[in-house]
């Protein structure tokens, strides 16, 4: 027999004769109760809300409506920090859940409006850096992002404990957008999958409830392998080939190759897919939004992935219009969100303040209506790990690369988080980190995100003391969180 | 030659042009450049796009129905996408009924024939590579092969090497090592088959053909007229005849920018504009496909036909917007506009819809395209309080009437703004004799207000006070500045410059292309001067730096 140069996975199958099938099982029914090293599994999620949302929040303080801007905050919870949690309208729709969320005000994404030209933020440069914290190519629309979204950082930790046939999975709901936050480093920008059935294809296939996998899919299996093996081989073959300067496009290459092959060699997994995931991704976002959610849940309850990105760009929510719809100059999401600055009591169109309060209320409920769907979806009861619901071991992130969309601003990011990450964080309440007068419309922070990322690394067990690059006031997790 | 024209505004950043000496004359080595040694910019190992992608696989399986999605990002490869390119392969390999070429050149349902395998790895390994397999390559492939033929059968493990093939680096991307040569110098000299690449990418957005893989291996693309010679051939092919309609509509951004949407996304308020549907976005589209083909491929290519041609290609609904009778129904046909109206390209409705809001003009939108698409002047970006909600005019509160103009002047005119408005402004303005979906209006639909389109051009080669649009594409057409950006632009799709930023090429062949056509205005000539440039035919790798 040919000497193959592999001792890997051909070696393996030469091993198993066609022996797959013997492969044990993993039972998961609903979700894996212990992960390798005893602890409590757990679970990363971020929705991230392209546009930002409907706050009176301002670069350097707040907004009192009297100027072109309007001086509504459809956002903040009502009740002050302290206080039995009050949510404002755009979280309406989670009200009931209150005991599982935490709400922290006051931060700023200071990656952002410290690299930013006019010291504020931006399109670009506050999209790149709202998960990154990171330093940034150009301050531009064309700004990259020099370090990985927090979601990988975690999404590869995790996966070193909980072993899982996709490290992360990352879903759109498609819209309007200036650039993705999600990267895996610098320069490398992760994107999502727009159509639920094609992601449900992805994630689920092969995955049933039946006692023994399909022998066609065990197969077809051992074929993609073989696919991946070689073009593998190329790739290696090729990497010496390249420059030093185009090296990291050819390693990022077998980086993905690799997930790949991971995949394929990750143990059949026995669960009930969810079912009718047929829409593709242009159908409306009305529709897709609610699939992209139920994906999400079965996924993390089937132990396929540690770590779920939900990304829903800015779009128009025509079905949930109501009022007077706003003239959306161009019919996307950023027109309306620009509109902040012009309902104001010297604004253009100070007398639409209440059709675009009605719109922009009803446009960002909807969106967390998603979020709702997926916290739901993880509190259920029916579906518990030792005792606790995926929920109370998950983390979920809810954010925008804005607060004002009219501004641009970066200051005082809307932050919204649900499950406390196995009880590390303390839930049902309010945290605000703003150091100003709020009656006096008062504005000053210390925080930033990258501080509240460091937090999130600790949560999910890492010793880090620091998370993005050097643009934080200070280093070090967020107090008051745990 | 051409003094480099440098438009810098304050507030804004850019310039273009340069300076350059006379070109050598064509044959294998580089151009001359003055006295100073010849030098090429190092380009990034590019990936094909996702069309090109696309376009390669239908070519080499002869499945022109073939679809699947592949991401474009730009940067590295996404997960994604390397997860859809192996995807691309299954789908590619479940439609082999629909396959117009004989792929494996063997009945892969019978009995294993070592032989086939062989001669398939070559043969379809070496259009999928675009060059010979290498030993090692092959060696890799027949490994698969083997390996498949263990536990699969005889059609499996073709069609797994095949989908190998499919992803395997000398498909998915353009590496170009080229060869030393002694009358290049410091350069490397792209070999046949890398220039055969470039050129098929470049001219059909799709992989070479048989012949000019044939050209390659006889070395006639090692010469500048040898690639001239098969140039002119593709630039007759109807692939390049698509590549040219495309490159128009991307460069007018039909298919959608960072704040408009796609022309058939376009929506407009149904109460102004009755007549706007499906339609008639297709007529439009229609329209400017005929009038780039026109342009370019009949007649004599001549740059300053795109500006200044009144022949339109209209059905029934198209010719009643523009005002023309006589043509009728869904059929289309070639009628002149009205010279007072219409002059060109940009005053035709397909770009004045796409660059307008649901119910008025946009001026500040077609003006801010035209600084950076057409004078490639790059605009900084916009304080982040800068208000683009649409400028509508209309009756104020103090019941004055006024023009979407006069809503723009008012609100751009303060310091902050006028640094880059004073070159936006004036060039969107000329064109508010055409209303949201292109119709020509000498009172604003909206407001009633009546429309001026005059406007004092400045930051270009041809400053000055214009009355409309087309006096405005008439200077367009005779600008210097104008011809080098879309000589840029041209350089940009051949080098494979996606995103914000233009190809990285060596001065000299940019300034040479520029110049030669910034004199000559012949377009087909200045696909040709791109091929022959030093920056087409040339690298400099990373360790001759």
């Amino acid at each position: 027999m040919k000497e193959f140069k592999h001792t890997g996975r051909r070696a393996f199958l030469r091993g198993l004769a066609g022996g797959v099938l013997a492969l044990p099982l993993l039972e998961l029914t609903h979700g894996r109760a212990w992960s390798q090293d005893g602890s409590a599994s757990q679970r990363f999620l971020t929705v991230f809300s392209h546009g930002g949302t409907a706050v009176n929040q301002g670069h350097s303080s707040l907004l009192s409506g009297n100027g072109g801007h309007h001086g509504a905050n459809l956002w903040r919870p009502t009740s002050a920090p302290g206080e039995p949690l009050v949510l404002n309208e755009i979280m309406q729709p989670l009200v009931g859940h209150e005991s599982k969320l935490l709400v922290v005000d006051g931060v700023t994404n200071m990656a952002a409006s410290k690299q930013a030209q006019y010291g504020s933020g931006g399109h670009g440069i506050s999209n790149v850096t709202s998960l990154t914290a990171a330093d940034v190519s150009s301050s531009g629309d064309g700004a990259e992002a020099q370090g990985p979204s927090i979601d990988h950082v975690i999404a590869e930790r995790l996966a070193a404990r909980q072993p899982v046939k996709f490290k992360r999975i990352h879903l759109n709901v498609k819209g309007h957008q200036y650039g993705s936050p999600y990267y895996r480093g610098a320069g490398q920008r992760v994107s999502g999958i727009e159509s639920p059935a094609a992601a449900f294809e992805t994630i689920f296939e092969g995955v049933s409830a039946d006692a023994e996998p399909d022998p066609e899919f065990i197969h077809r299996q051992d074929l993609r392998r073989s696919v991946v093996d070689g073009v593998l081989d190329h790739y290696r073959s090729f990497r010496p080939r390249v420059s030093q300067r185009d090296k990291h496009t050819i390693d990022a290459h077998l980086e993905h190759l690799h997930a790949l092959e991971s995949e394929l060699n990750a143990a059949p997994v026995r669960c009930e897919p969810p079912t009718d995931i047929t829409a593709p991704g242009n159908a409306g976002g009305d529709v897709v939004g609610p699939l992209q959610v139920d994906i999400i849940v079965a996924a993390l309850r089937c132990g396929l992935t540690n770590v779920a990105n939900l990304e829903i760009g800015d779009i128009l929510t025509p079905w949930t219009t109501v009022g007077t719809p706003m003239n959306s100059a161009f019919g996307i999401g950023h027109s309306l969100g620009h509109y902040a600055r012009e309902v104001g009591a010297t604004g253009a169109d100070s007398d639409k303040l209440q059709d675009w309060l009605d719109e922009m209320r009803s446009n960002r409920q909807w969106r967390m209506g998603l979020f709702k769907r997926l916290l739901e979806g993880l509190d259920d009861p029916d579906f518990l790990e030792n005792g606790r619901t995926l929920l109370d071991n998950s983390l979920m992130l809810w954010t925008s690369e804005f607060s004002s969309p009219a501004l641009h601003c970066s200051a005082g990011i809307p932050l919204l988080m649900a499950g406390s990450a196995g009880g590390r964080f303390q839930t049902g309440r309010l945290v605000d980190f703003n150091l100003g007068d709020r009656a006096a419309l008062e504005y000053e922070t210390e925080m930033s995100t990258h501080n509240l990322f460091t937090s999130v690394l600790q949560a999910f067990g890492g010793d880090d003391t620091h998370f993005g690059s050097g643009h934080a006031t200070h280093t070090g997790p967020m107090p008051n969180l745990t | 030659m051409l003094a480099g024209v440098v438009a810098v505004a304050q507030g804004c950043i850019g310039s273009i042009g340069g300076e350059a000496d006379d070109a050598g004359p064509p044959g294998a080595g580089p151009l001359s450049c003055g006295d100073a040694p010849a030098i090429v910019e190092v380009q990034p190992l590019r990936r094909l796009s996702a069309a090109q992608y696309r376009n390669t696989v239908r070519e080499l399986l002869g499945d022109p129905g073939l679809e699947f999605y592949l991401d474009e990002v730009e940067g590295p490869i996404t997960e994604q996408a390397v997860r859809q390119i192996r995807d691309a392969g299954e789908i590619a390999v479940s439609r082999s009924d629909a396959w117009g070429i004989d792929v494996f050149g063997c009945d892969v349902t019978g009995a294993a024939d070592v032989a086939c395998v062989d001669a398939f790895i070559d043969q379809f390994g070496g259009r999928a590579f675009r060059r010979p397999v290498t030993n090692e390559e092959r060696a890799m492939l027949r490994e698969v092969y083997d390996e498949v033929a263990m536990f699969g059968t005889f059609a499996e493990a073709m069609e797994t090497v095949l989908q190998v093939i499919l992803a395997a680096p000398p498909t998915v991307y353009l590496y170009e090592a080229g060869t030393p040569s002694a009358d290049s110098g410091a350069l490397r000299a792209l070999t046949g088959y890398e220039v055969a690449s470039r050129l098929s990418y470049f001219l059909w957005d799709t992989m070479p053909d048989a012949a000019l893989l044939d050209a390659a291996r006889e070395g006639r693309l090692d010469r500048t007229d040898g690639i001239a010679a098969e140039a002119e051939r593709m630039l007759d092919d109807p692939r390049a005849e698509a590549q040219v309609v495309d490159f128009f509509s991307g460069w007018m951004q039909l298919d959608g920018g960072r704040l408009h949407h796609a022309l058939e996304d376009a929506r407009k308020d149904a109460n102004l504009f009755p007549s706007y549907d499906e339609a008639l976005q297709e007529a439009m589209r229609t329209e400017v496909q005929a009038f780039v083909r026109r342009a370019f491929y009949e007649g004599d290519g001549r740059f300053d036909d795109l500006f200044t041609s009144r022949d339109a290609y209209v059905n029934g609904p198209l010719a009643e917007l523009y005002g023309v009778d006589g043509v009728e129904g869904q059929d289309f046909s070639w009628v002149e506009l009205d010279p007072r109206e219409r002059a060109g390209l940009l005053t035709r409705a397909g770009f004045l819809t796409v660059y307008a809001a649901a119910d008025v003009t946009a001026p500040i939108r077609r003006g801010a395209w035209m600084v950076e698409e057409v004078l490639c002047v790059k605009l900084g970006e916009p304080p982040p309080n800068v208000d683009d909600t649409p400028l509508e005019g209309g009756e104020q509160e103090n019941g004055q009437v006024i023009s979407v103009r006069q809503d723009v002047e008012a609100r751009t005119s303060g310091p902050g703004c006028n640094g880059c408005h004073r070159l936006i402004n004036p060039l969107g303005f000329a064109f508010e004799t055409y209303d949201a979906i292109g119709r020509y209006q000498t009172e604003e639909v909206t407001s009633g207000a009546p429309v001026d389109a005059s406007a004092d051009i400045k930051g270009s080669d041809f400053d000055g006070p214009v009355a409309d649009a087309v006096e405005l594409s008439e200077r367009l057409g005779e600008s210097e500045q104008v011809r080098q950006c879309f000589a840029r632009h041209w350089i940009d799709l051949a080098f494979g410059a996606r995103g914000h930023e233009h190809a990285a090429i060596d001065e000299c062949s940019k300034t040479t292309i520029e110049e030669q056509f910034a004199e000559t205005g012949d377009m087909r000539e200045l696909l040709i001067g791109i091929l022959q440039s030093n920056a087409f035919r040339f690298i400099t790798t990373e360790a001759e730096l």
